[in-house]
C-alpha cells in the first residue's frame, strides 16, 4: 500500500519469490506497473517482474494477509481510509513509515490486535515511473510488536521476508527501535535541509556537524521525556550511521526541498518541537529547523 | 573637498555622483564593465527622489596610485572585499585623510583603522538604496540619511566638513554624536533579518507574517541586543519592537541583498552579519545560540553556490 520507491522495493523482491503481491499506487508509477512491470535495479544485480498485479483501487483486491504500509506520513489517513477492503480478522498491518505516533494513528482505523511496528533504513530512489534503485548494502528492516517483545507472529513475518531477500529482523523494543531512527531521519533531513546540502558536506564541517549532534541529542532527550530509552550510544551510532552513508547523498527531504514537493516536516520536526514542548523539553535547534523549512513543507504550488 | 570613491557599486558611484554635481572634486575606483562604462560614458542616475541626472564626464580608474592623496574617502565595497580595498587606498591616505565606510556592520570602521590607522576612521552607515542596473547606470530606490561621526562620540571638524559638503550636494546626510548607538541599533536588525531571511528563503513580510519564522528573526534581533549592551551600546528599551514595526512594514517585495546573493550563487556577507555575532558572544561571553545556527544553516553558501 503506497508503492514509492520503498513499498516498490520490498514489493519486488516478495514477487520475485513467487509471493502473491499486489502494489497499491496512483499516476504514471502505476501506469508503468502495468505495462512494462516493476524493475528493480541494484549495484549487483537488476531484474524486472512482468507482469505485476498493480491498482489504485484495494476494493477490487480483497481481504489480504499482510498490509505494508508505505506512503508519506501526511498520506496515512487516507491510505488506511482506502485499505479497508484489504482487511480480514486475521490481517497484519505492517506500517514502515516515519514518525513515532504511527502505529497509534494506524490503530484508528484498524484493530490495534492487527497492527504491528515497523521501520526500514533501506535508502531507494526512482529513477523513473515503474523502476526503484536501491544503491549500497541493503539497509535493514526492523518490526515487532508495538510494545514488548516480539511475538510468533513476528517472526513469522520475517521469515517470510528473509525468504525472500528482504534483511529483515525482529526487535523486542520497537518504541525505542522508532525513536532512533526518527533521531536519525530528522537530523539528516533537517540539516541537509535547512544547509541545502549533501550528507558528507554538513558531516565534514564542524559548525554543521555540531549542529547535527545537537538535534540527535534532542530527540535522545524527548524520547526520554517520553518514557523511552534509547541506547546508551544512540547519538554517536546515529552520527556513525551517517558517516557510513555515501557523502554525495541527498536525504529524501533535501530532495523534496529541491523539487519542490511537500515535506514530512510535520511527522519529523514538528513532533520533536510539540513533544519537547509538551514535556519541558529545551529543543532548540528542532525549533529552528521547523521555523527555518515550515513555509516550504507544502511544496510549491503547481 | 577631494573625495574618494573606494568601489563604485550602487551606493558608492550615488555619493560620488551627488557629491561632484554638488562641485566637489570626486574621483572614482572601479573595475570591470562598471569602469569603461564610466569612462566612457559618465555615470547615469535615475531617481524619483532627486530627478534624473547625467554627468558626462567622471574621474575613474582601477588604480589608485594615479589619483593622488585625498581629504575623504567613501569605502564602498562589499565587507568580504574590505581587506584587500584598505591596502589598496593607501596611496590616497594623506596627513589628514579620514575614511568613511559605507557597509553593513559594527566593526567596519574598526576593520579599516586596522590597515590604514585607528585615527583615519569614522563610523558609518546608510539608509539608502540604489542598484546598478547597467555599468554606469544607477537606479536610485530608498532615499534614507547617509550617518557618520567619529567612533569615539562628539563633533569634529573633519565630519563637520564632510558633513557640510553632503548637504550642499543635497545628500540626506547627518553627522552622529553617537554613531556607535547607530551601527548596533541597525545592525542588530540588519543582521537578523540577513540571517532568517538567507535561512528560510523568505521575502521580509513572508516572514514575519508566519508566527514561528517571525520568532525565529526577534529571536536572532534580541541577540543582538545583548550583545550591543554587553558592548557597552545602550539602545533604546523598545528598540526590538521598533524594528519589528519597521519589518512589519516594509513593501511587499522587499527582499534583504543576502538572500538574493544566495538564490544568485553569489558570495555572502554572513561574516558581517552572524559570523560578527557568533565571534563577538564567544569574546563577550553573550550566548548566542539561534545566530550560531543561522550561521550554520548558511555557512556551507558563503562563498557562492547556488540555492533553490
Amino acid at each position: 500500500m503506497g508503492a514509492g520507491g520503498i513499498g516498490s522495493f520490498y514489493g519486488g523482491l516478495l514477487a520475485r519469490a513467487g509471493a502473491d503481491v499486489v502494489f497499491i499506487a496512483r499516476g504514471p508509477h502505476l501506469a508503468a506497473l502495468r505495462t512494462h512491470g516493476l524493475t528493480v535495479l541494484r549495484d549487483d544485480e537488476t531484474f524486472t517482474v512482468q507482469p505485476v498485479q498493480a491498482t489504485d483501487d484495494p476494493a477490487s483486491v480483497g481481504a489480504v494477509a499482510l498490509v505494508v504500509l508505505a506512503t508519506k506520513a501526511y498520506d496515512l489517513e487516507a491510505a488506511l481510509e482506502a485499505l479497508q477492503p484489504l482487511l480480514e480478522p486475521e490481517t497484519l498491518v505492517l506500517p514502515l513509515l516515519n514518525g513515532v505516533d504511527i502505529v497509534e494513528r494506524v490503530a484508528a482505523r484498524v484493530a490495534a490486535a492487527q497492527v504491528l511496528a515497523g521501520l526500514t533504513y533501506l535508502p531507494v530512489n526512482r529513477p523513473r515511473p515503474g523502476a526503484v534503485h536501491q544503491p549500497g548494502p541493503q539497509r535493514r528492516l526492523i518490526l515487532g510488536e508495538p510494545r514488548g517483545p516480539a511475538t510468533e507472529r513476528c517472526r513469522r513475518v520475517v521469515q517470510w521476508l528473509r525468504d525472500a531477500g528482504i534483511r529483515a529482523e525482529t526487535s523486542d523494543d520497537m518504541p525505542a527501535q522508532i525513536w532512533t531512527k526518527l533521531m536519525l531521519v530528522t537530523a539528516n533531513g533537517g540539516v541537509c535541509g535547512v544547509t541545502g546540502s549533501p550528507i558528507g558536506t554538513v558531516l565534514a564541517d564542524p559548525d554543521t556537524r555540531a549542529l547535527y549532534r545537537d538535534c540527535c541529542r534532542e530527540v535522545e532527550a524527548v524520547a526520554g521525556a517520553c518514557g523511552v530509552r534509547l541506547a546508551p550510544d544512540a547519538v554517536e551510532a546515529t552520527l556513525a550511521h551517517a558517516d557510513s552513508t555515501p557523502p554525495h547523498n541527498r536525504p529524501s527531504m533535501l530532495q523534496d526541498l529541491e523539487a519542490g514537493r511537500r515535506l514530512e516536516l510535520d511527522a519529523l520536526h514538528g513532533t520533536v518541537v510539540r513533544l519537547g514542548r509538551a514535556h519541558g523539553v529545551p529543543v532548540p535547534v528542532n525549533t529552528f529547523i521547523y521555523a527555518a523549512l515550515k513555509l516550504r513543507a507544502a511544496g510549491r504550488p503547481g | 573637498m577631494r573625495i574618494a570613491i573606494m568601489g563604485a557599486g550602487g551606493l558608492g558611484a550615488y555619493y560620488g555622483a551627488m557629491l561632484q554635481r554638488g562641485g566637489e572634486s570626486v574621483a572614482f575606483v572601479a573595475r570591470g564593465a562598471h569602469l569603461r562604462a564610466l569612462l566612457s560614458d559618465g555615470l547615469r542616475v535615475d531617481s524619483p527622489h532627486i530627478g534624473d541626472f547625467h554627468l558626462p564626464h567622471v574621474t575613474a580608474t582601477d588604480d589608485p596610485a594615479t589619483l593622488g592623496t585625498m581629504d575623504a574617502v567613501l569605502m564602498g565595497v562589499k565587507s568580504y572585499d574590505l581587506p584587500a580595498a584598505c591596502e589598496a587606498i593607501r596611496p590616497l591616505i594623506g596627513a589628514g585623510t579620514f575614511v568613511v565606510p559605507l557597509l553593513n556592520g559594527v566593526d567596519m570602521a574598526e576593520r579599516i583603522g586596522a590597515v590604514i590607522g585607528p585615527g583615519r576612521a569614522l563610523g558609518g552607515t546608510v539608509f539608502l538604496s540604489c542598484n546598478v542596473i547597467a555599468p554606469g547606470h544607477l537606479r536610485h530606490v530608498f532615499n534614507g540619511p547617509f550617518v557618520f561621526g567619529e567612533l569615539a562620540g562628539g563633533r569634529s571638524a573633519r565630519a563637520d566638513a564632510l558633513e557640510a559638503a553632503l548637504l550642499h550636494a543635497g545628500v540626506a546626510a547627518r553627522q552622529s554624536e553617537a554613531i556607535r548607538t547607530e551601527l548596533w541599533r541597525k545592525y542588530i536588525m540588519v543582521a537578523a533579518l540577513a540571517g532568517t531571511s538567507g535561512t528560510t528563503r523568505l521575502a521580509t513580510r513572508q516572514l514575519m507574517a508566519d508566527a514561528d519564522t517571525r520568532a525565529l528573526f526577534v529571536a536572532a534581533m534580541r541577540e543582538g541586543e545583548a550583545l550591543a549592551r554587553a558592548s557597552g551600546v545602550l539602545l533604546e528599551p523598545d528598540i526590538v519592537a521598533q524594528h519589528i514595526a519597521f519589518a512589519d512594514g516594509v513593501s511587499p517585495q522587499h527582499t534583504v541583498s543576502l538572500l538574493l546573493d544566495l538564490r544568485a550563487g553569489r558570495r555572502l556577507e554572513l561574516d558581517t552579519f552572524q559570523g560578527t555575532i557568533v565571534r563577538l558572544g564567544e569574546k563577550l561571553r553573550v550566548a548566542t545560540p539561534v545566530n550560531r545556527m543561522l550561521y550554520a544553516a548558511l555557512k556551507l553558501h558563503a562563498d557562492g553556490a547556488r540555492v533553490d
